[in-house]
């Protein structure tokens, strides 16, 4: 029997590679050039978050740490995408 | 039967406020979060002032390298994962063993990124060909120093999980610490990968 704690760590690996394979997906191919990055960018904003929560164990731990990674992350985001779009 | 009391919550509850891991540790991780935010900022900075050198660059890079890069430190990732939880279970031998496997895939970064630079510099394309490699050659390295160390750590973290003499809670801390840098490591290359390899132009 798979304990509950592998099948999470396996679970969140598999949401972070389909992730990745439909980002790397966007960019090659499907959809316009900006809306494909864009989505690609959020999709990596996704994965980060998910690396943070489920990865370093932060979801329901330490909330002014976790509230530090959320601004990281927003920030981060917000960085990226407002570069892509006014360039 | 009950099962006994994982180490971390022990840890957690003597005056740790719910961190995994170590306090210094994670003050590290936040300062070189921000740290590389900064350096994102100023490739999208550059990359606004002149769109078209760089996405003529980014076509010299090769995706796959790239996405190769992305699911090895993913999986290597998720090994950590696992070897956090098994020493939290205090099961030191299985910790040793994920340990392990986070290296051992974790290698294969260290491997690939060394074929990406060596195709690149072979083909004439270095540091000072002009901004965007600049960028990519300056924050790609600096990554590449943190897994480095990230690969020290997890040799430390081997010896400790297998070090009968020290505390269990000593132990669980110091997996939880390393751990909590390596997916740091890994999370700093899921947006350069996006920032340098995805950002198309319009």
């Amino acid at each position: 029997m798979i304990a509950p704690a592998s099948r999470r760590i396996v679970k969140t690996w598999a949401v972070l590679v389909a992730a990745t394979l439909l980002g790397f997906a966007f960019v090659e191919g499907l959809g316009g050039a900006r809306a494909a990055t864009t989505a690609a960018i959020l999709l990596a904003m996704f994965k980060v978050n998910v690396v943070i929560e489920r990865y370093m164990d932060l979801r329901w731990r330490h909330a002014p740490l976790r509230a530090v990674m959320a601004v990281w992350l927003g920030v981060v985001a917000v960085i990226l995408l407002v570069g892509l779009w006014v360039a | 039967m009950h099962s006994p009391a994982r180490v971390s919550d022990t840890v957690s509850s003597a005056g740790n406020a719910g961190l995994p891991g170590d306090e210094g540790v994670w003050f590290f991780i936040v300062a070189d979060m921000f740290a590389f935010g900064v350096f994102f900022l100023l490739f999208t900075v550059g990359r606004a002032a002149a769109p078209d050198l760089y996405e003529a660059s980014r076509q010299h890079l090769d995706l796959r390298f790239g996405l190769a890069n992305t699911l090895v430190l993913l999986t290597s990732g998720a090994c950590m994962a696992r070897a956090v939880h098994e020493a939290a279970e205090q099961h030191w031998e299985a910790a040793r063993r994920w340990i392990a496997f986070t290296a051992a895939t974790g290698a294969l970064f260290g491997v690939s990124k060394a074929f990406e630079w060596h195709a690149k510099i072979t083909n004439g394309i270095r540091l000072t060909t002009n901004e965007f490699f600049t960028y990519y050659f300056v924050f790609t390295g600096i990554h590449f120093l943190h897994f480095v160390i990230g690969i020290a750590v997890l040799a430390v973290l081997f010896r400790v999980a297998g070090s009968a003499d020290a505390e269990p809670a000593r132990r669980t801390r110091w997996i939880e610490a390393g751990g909590a840098y390596w997916h740091m490591v890994d999370l700093l290359w899921i947006v350069l990968f996006a920032m340098l390899y995805l950002m198309r132009a319009a």
